[in-house]
């Protein structure tokens, strides 16, 4: 008798489905990167009250907050081929969609961070920026050494709480057909009328994956506790 | 500050102006030679297109195409592959020429749409029943049950229209599920009752479903003739030129033959008898 589940199928699945997760890794180790950068630049811009361009920023990080991460990524795979071809005249037809996956969701991970660092910088007492000026530090200087480094420590629960969501985030790229774990799980579910060993074996990579992630989180938060301490 | 600003806004504008000339450049080489085509095909929906073991796409759309390639020196197909639902959208956002996913002619598709004239395949839509109910043959039979369709096609557009004929007793309740949704749903609804019947225009689907979940299913009879799926290739408007060509490459494969070898390869069974 045919079943719904049987752990032939899982077994069998299991490489083909595993055979994808690079495509994950890769969007969230280039997004994330590249966006924490952004992030802050976006941040400093803010807080230093360049006018004109604080006013944009405000507009984009609001638009990014505000609509869902796949509507962003929609608009970016449908919409911003039109303006590049419209200003550009590039055809992008034949540009690998992950390209498109990378601008959408960069512009959201620098977005989301670039609030979460504003709110930490704003955190960081202003005597300690006024005390490196006062010291001959330059503006840039005062920030990059005096006061990042005090942000981050701030920062980094929610940056990590933000790249555990940015990881299952990844999990609606399917949507423009970029082959990942879940699109691929969709395929065989086609191919085979049978889905429900793909998602099982989905499930539990997102989940071991999420545990995975909080052992070098906590790594890293007891190396700065520590170094806090001896400050002291 | 200003100058700054000044500054960079020119820079851009340059830049901008530059890599524009470049690119023109660039376009204009290409055209001149074969003019490469995109065609949008899904890749979740067998047997007509997905993936096999390889990754690779494969199924009866891709095999119709490269035979349509082959008869046009003109072009060069490629294959992108998208949600059902996005296939149509990319074709407004020139990100593909051709839709390729068993589309039907509907009016409302018609006003935004070009389609081809000549179809490709044509299958009427079945009624899905399990095996132990003897009470579902017809479509007047399925006034007042629960029927499980999929989103944006010919079925449920049309047991939509039907309805509205229909008195608010005997109304069929139609679940309109994404074609995304796995087998398994539909298969379990319909054993526990959930669902009084399903529908599909590919009848070697029922074969698959019951060597899959043990015998369960049959095939209780047409829906209604306005169901019958003739499928077309789909174009964006204004793009006649590629319509015409393909449209005689179809009727030159349907006339020698060709187009029912491909289909007996890809389904398993002739479905381009009606199409002549």
């Amino acid at each position: 008798m045919p079943k719904f589940f049987s752990w032939e199928r899982f077994l069998s699945n299991l490489p083909k489905l595993l055979s994808t997760l690079p495509v994950t890794f890769e969007i969230v180790l280039v997004t994330y990167s590249i966006g924490v950068i952004l992030a802050v630049i976006l941040a400093y811009i803010r807080i230093r009250n360049i006018p004109v361009v604080k006013q944009i920023i405000a507009l984009f990080v609001s638009f990014e907050r505000d609509t869902p991460l796949l509507v962003q990524m929609l608009v970016s795979y449908y919409g911003v081929p039109l303006l590049i071809e419209k200003f550009f005249d590039v055809d992008t037809r034949e540009w690998p969609r992950i390209i498109f996956v990378f601008i959408a969701y960069t512009a959201n991970v620098a977005a989301f961070l670039s609030e979460v660092f504003r709110g930490v910088i704003l955190a960081i007492p202003k005597g300690q920026t006024e005390a490196a000026l006062s010291c001959g530090m330059t503006g840039v200087k005062s920030f990059t050494k005096i006061v990042l480094p005090q942000a981050v420590r701030i920062a980094l629960p929610n940056m990590w709480t933000f790249l555990i969501s940015l990881v299952k985030s990844t999990s609606l790229v399917y949507m423009i057909g970029v082959v990942d774990i879940i699109g691929r799980a969709q395929v065989i579910g086609s191919a085979t009328s049978h889905s429900l060993e793909s998602y099982i074996i989905v499930a539990l990579v997102f989940v071991i994956f999420s545990i995975l992630l909080q052992f070098p989180y906590k790594f890293i938060e007891r190396k700065l506790a520590f170094k806090n301490k001896q400050e002291k | 500050m200003k100058k700054i600003i000044f500054k960079l806004v020119a820079a851009l504008l340059v830049i901008s102006g530059l890599a524009e000339i470049a690119f023109a450049a660039k376009k204009k080489e290409t055209k001149a030679k074969v003019k490469t085509i995109i065609v949008g095909t899904g890749k979740i929906y067998a047997p007509f297109c997905y993936l096999d073991d390889n990754g690779k796409l494969v199924g009866y759309e891709i095999d119709v195409l490269n035979a349509v390639d082959e008869l046009l020196p003109q072009y060069q197909f490629k294959y992108e592959t998208f949600d059902f639902a996005n296939i149509l959208i990319a074709l407004q956002a020139k990100k593909v020429d051709i839709g390729a996913h068993q589309f039907g002619k509907t009016p409302q598709r018609e006003e935004s749409y070009l389609f081809g004239e000549q179809a490709y395949r044509a299958a009427a839509n079945k009624i899905v029943v399990l095996k132990t109910r003897n009470d579902i043959t017809k479509l007047e039979d399925l006034q007042g049950k629960t029927v499980n369709t999929n989103t944006g096609n010919l079925v449920t557009e049309f047991l939509e229209k039907y309805n509205t004929t229909l008195p608010e007793d005997k109304k069929i309740k139609l679940i309109i599920t994404p074609s995304n949704v796995p087998v398994e749903e539909k298969i379990a609804k319909i054993k526990n009752g959930t669902y009084d019947a399903v529908f599909t225009h590919n009848p070697a689907d029922i074969e698959k479903w019951n060597a899959e979940y043990g015998n369960l299913l049959k095939a209780a009879g047409d829906l209604s003739k306005e169901t019958s799926v003739f499928t077309y290739h789909v174009y964006r408007k204004g793009d006649e030129e590629l319509k015409n060509a393909v449209d005689a490459a179809l009727k030159q494969l349907l006339e020698d033959g060709t187009l029912s070898k491909i289909s007996l390869k890809a389904l398993g069974y002739d479905s381009t008898i009606n199409l002549k």
